[in-house]
This record gives C-alpha cells, sequence and structure tokens, in this order.
C-alpha cells in the first residue's frame, strides 16, 4: 500500500444557500479543491451524501457531478453512510490512491438540505436509525441523543453545564472561520436557556440543518513530493472503519461509541500511536454529548471524564487536547455527507499551517472521527505532517 | 412517506403480537432475523408484557406524524424477559418519567397516514 497525501482541499460558506443546487455546492467545492492542488485532471471521484433523493429528489450523483464538474466519462461513485458518508467518501479514495489503482482521486461531500421543509428533513435524517423499530414509534435524532446524554449524565454525572461549555467552545472557534455557518461566539446563559429540544437537550446543543459542499484531492506521497510540493507533505498515517447496531436499544451500553473505539484503534494501529499522540481532532458533535461520548471512545479521556474535560478547558483552542477548531458541526454546520469531508480539510489547514485565526501551534498529527446515526458506523483518520 | 400495506403487514406479527426469536445462548431479538450472530439458530419467543425504563427522553417537536402528541415521551425499556427495544410512553405525567419505572406494553394506534392511507398500530409502553 501507498502512502498516500492531501494536496488540495476546497469548500464554500456553508449556512441556508438558498443561491446553490446540491449540484452547484459539489462543483464548487470541487472545483476549489482542484485549483487548490494544481492538478490538470482527476483519475476518479467519490462523492459522500446522506440523501440526494429524499432532500432533492436526485440521485445517481456518480453521473451527475462528474457531468456538471466536465469530468465525464471520469469514474466516479456516490457513498453512503447516514453522516459519515464524507469519511467514507474519504476511506474509499485513500484505498484508491493506496492501492494504486489511480494517481489522482477527488474526494468530495455534499448535502442540499434546506430545499424541503423541517419536517421533510427531520424525516430524511430519521432514516439513519431503524426506520421499522425507532422511526415508527416516534424517536427522532435529537431524541436517540437525549436517551444517550441522559444514560450518561445518570451513570458518570455529566452536567448539562459540561454540555453546554462544548457548545460555548465550538462557537468560539466558529467564529474565527470565515467559511462557517454561524461565525459568531454564544454564552454559556444562551446555550442552557435556549428553547428544549428533547429533555435534556436543548436548540443549542443541536447541529443545524445547512446546505454545504467539501472536496480535497489525494494523490500518492511520492508524486505530492515531486510534483504537488509547494505545501508541507502531510499523509494519512492511519484509516479506521467500523459498525454498531442500527438502533440505541440494542447496544450493550447507551453511552459508549463502540464503533468509535474500534475504527480509532484501527486507526491507530495502522499509523504506529495512541491517543496521546494525537495533537487535535475533528469529531463529530452532531450533539454535543457526542463529542464528550467521542473523546472517550478515542481514548483522550477516560470513560466519564469527557464532560469535566470540556468544561475544565482542555479541548479548548489553547487546551491540551484541541477538538474541533474549525468550530465543529455545531457552528460550522452539518451538511450531512460534506461534514467527514471538511473535518479532513481541518486537519490539512492546521497542519499545513493555513488555518489563519485558529492556527494551533506546530501541529504534527491530527485525527478526524465521523459518525453515522446514533453510532451504528463510524470513520476514524488520522494525518501527519511529514517534514 | 407514507407507509403502505405491505410493509406494515410485514411487520404485524411483531407490532400486534410481540413475536421475537430466542437464540441457543438465551439471547432475544425483536424482530427475528434471517441470520443471527456468531452462526446461532433461535426458536420463537413471545415478548414478556411487562419490563422498566432504562433511559428516557421528552420530545417537544417530533415527526410530522406525531405532532399532534408533542410533548411526548420516548423510552428505551427493558423487559423482564431481558429484551430491550424503543417505544413511546404514554398515560404518564411527564414529570414522573425516571430511569426504574415499571412499566407495560399496550396495543395502541401509532399513526395515519393522511386522510385515505392506513391507520397505523403498535406497541406503547404505559406506567403498569
Amino acid at each position: 500500500m501507498r502512502d498516500v497525501a492531501v494536496i488540495g482541499v476546497g469548500l464554500q460558506k456553508w449556512g441556508e444557500r438558498w443561491d446553490r443546487s446540491l449540484r452547484d455546492l459539489y462543483v464548487e467545492a470541487a472545483q476549489n479543491a482542484i485549483n487548490d492542488a494544481g492538478v490538470d485532471h482527476i483519475d476518479s471521484m467519490y462523492i459522500g451524501c446522506m440523501s440526494g433523493g429524499l432532500f432533492a429528489a436526485q440521485e445517481h450523483l456518480a453521473s451527475l457531478m462528474a457531468d456538471y464538474l466536465g469530468v465525464t466519462p471520469c469514474a466516479a461513485a456516490r457513498v453512503e453512510s447516514a453522516c459519515a458518508s464524507g469519511g467514507l467518501a474519504m476511506r474509499m479514495g485513500w484505498m484508491e490512491v493506496a492501492s494504486g489503482l489511480s494517481d489522482i482521486v477527488l474526494v468530495g461531500g455534499v448535502e442540499k438540505m434546506t430545499d424541503v421543509t423541517g419536517d421533510e428533513a427531520t424525516f430524511a435524517l430519521a432514516t439513519a436509525a431503524d426506520a421499522e423499530y425507532e422511526g415508527y414509534h416516534g424517536i427522532t435524532f435529537p431524541a436517540l441523543y437525549a436517551m444517550m446524554a441522559r444514560a450518561h449524565m445518570e451513570k458518570y454525572g455529566t452536567t448539562i453545564e459540561q454540555l453546554s461549555h462544548v457548545s460555548v467552545k465550538n462557537h468560539a472557534n466558529g467564529a474565527l472561520n470565515p467559511d462557517a455557518q454561524y461565525p459568531f461566539p454564544v454564552t454559556l446563559e444562551t446555550v442552557m436557556n435556549s428553547t428544549m429540544v428533547s429533555d435534556p437537550l436543548r436548540l443549542l446543543h443541536c447541529s443545524p440543518i445547512t446546505d454545504g459542499g467539501a472536496a480535497v484531492i489525494l494523490v500518492p506521497a511520492e508524486l505530492a513530493k515531486t510534483k504537488y510540493n509547494k505545501r508541507p507533505l502531510v499523509t494519512v498515517a492511519g484509516s479506521g472503519h467500523a459498525t454498531d447496531t442500527i438502533a440505541l436499544h440494542s447496544r450493550s451500553d447507551f453511552t459508549w461509541l463502540k464503533a468509535t473505539e474500534i475504527a480509532a484503534k484501527k486507526a491507530y494501529a495502522m499509523a504506529g500511536v495512541g491517543p496521546k499522540d494525537i495533537d487535535f481532532a475533528e469529531v463529530h458533535d452532531c450533539f454535543s454529548i457526542a463529542e464528550i461520548m467521542v473523546t472517550e471512545a478515542l481514548g483522550f479521556f477516560d470513560a466519564g471524564k469527557g464532560g469535566p474535560a470540556a468544561e475544565h478547558g482542555d479541548t479548548a483552542r489553547t487546551g491540551i487536547k484541541p477538538i474541533n477548531t474549525s468550530g465543529g458541526l455545531k457552528s460550522k454546520g452539518h451538511p450531512v455527507g460534506a461534514t467527514g469531508v471538511a473535518q479532513i480539510i481541518e486537519l490539512a489547514r492546521q497542519l499545513w499551517g493555513e488555518a489563519g485565526k485558529r492556527q494551533l501551534s506546530n501541529p504534527r498529527r491530527g485525527l478526524a472521527q465521523n459518525m453515522g446515526g446514533s453510532g451504528g458506523s463510524t470513520l476514524v483518520h488520522i494525518l501527519e505532517r511529514k517534514d | 412517506m407514507k407507509i403502505r400495506s405491505p410493509r406494515y403487514a410485514r411487520e404485524i406479527p411483531q407490532r400486534y403480537r410481540y413475536e421475537a426469536a430466542k437464540t441457543e445462548s438465551g439471547k432475544i431479538f425483536f424482530p427475528p432475523r434471517l441470520v443471527y450472530p456468531g452462526g446461532e439458530t433461535a426458536q420463537p419467543h413471545t415478548l414478556a408484557q411487562t419490563g422498566q425504563v432504562l433511559t428516557w427522553t421528552i420530545l417537544t417537536t417530533g415527526p410530522a406524524e406525531y405532532s399532534d402528541l408533542a410533548p411526548y415521551a420516548m423510552a428505551i425499556v427493558e423487559l423482564d424477559d431481558g429484551a430491550r427495544t424503543t417505544a413511546m410512553l404514554v398515560d404518564v405525567d411527564l414529570a414522573t418519567v425516571k430511569t426504574g419505572l415499571r412499566v407495560r406494553i399496550e396495543f395502541r394506534k401509532i399513526r395515519s397516514e393522511g386522510h385515505e392511507g392506513l391507520l397505523c398500530y403498535g406497541y406503547k409502553v404505559v406506567p403498569d
């Protein structure tokens, strides 16, 4: 297997983009990545998208996006793993370059969520759960994560203040991200007094509905060194992938994200590192409780200690383990299929020293964790700066 | 998306009669499956009708088809035979919902598919 480098990235301002269609969002991000990388062609492309069908009445994204990107007859594939679709696209693109099959692969993700009503969007998102044994009985995604939050709070004493600190931190980071949907800080009081959505989760504990696209260009490290070397060399050191039960009620422990633990262990093993060797991470804060649980499953903090760590500032930009310097899903936005790819973009920018006002001090190794549904699928990638 | 007859009819053994399956090692699967983990086989098993709340939430807004019920409680329940499932918790003062609450399964209307569509039934749980 060859080492694979990220050489270019692209996205656009995320939010309620009435002016952009599903195809516009993908093509714009892809073109930005192609221009940023300086490649004159691509060998294949991936499109992470949870549901072009339910949000935009559009499937067959392989054909559509290759056509509108102007690369027909390029090979293309749309991949889906609910909210982990982008991370899955990254893994597929990485595999294609690492295997030697292709030299230049475009990994992209997109979701167009505002052409439908709020009810229609809620329905589409709920298809990431068990349609017959969870959805049929009246769950929503806030409800599923609210039940995980309650179990975590009752088992470990995690508090609503600790959950709220996650939202405050992510907004503080997102305020420095020009592409973020909500680039402004919020106070702890505002978070804790926001409208109740599903007890105990309030509006500002929940990531938003967002339109957006994101793309990266992958090439073999050897090609990056010889031809695409205007930036420091950043390679994929590890990739891990795991599933868990579709229904939350089938999990043995509602407070533990098993797929994240397993995918992370695979990625750590491939990279030859452990949790303490990760300088910073982008994680899937679909709800504030998710970030807390993920930091535990990744091995950054012991089980039950993710809440106190967030409250203590350990995961702030200035903390010992910066999490979601991009602003996370909460502040940056969560166009479902694009999220996993945008995490890779933030890792690359931090490692290249191009993260602007969010820049960390000389990071060497970052981790991206992207999960689908209530944790039923998870992708973990580790990127390293090699020079 | 409206639920239509074939999809609804297939789930009737589970929604009306609580038909599950129990493997050799004693694990209960609801619904029964074509394949069980570890290559085990399973025998028919009917769910216990009583149990307790393991975790819960109260939704302020739910999916469109349930909007007339909001606010409502959802729970993951563990039945007395060890089976676990997700259900709406009804006929309860929302302020009294808690982990460990004893509940029983009841046959209830779940939703209706518009003016001309199916009336869909299934299980909810109530305080026992």
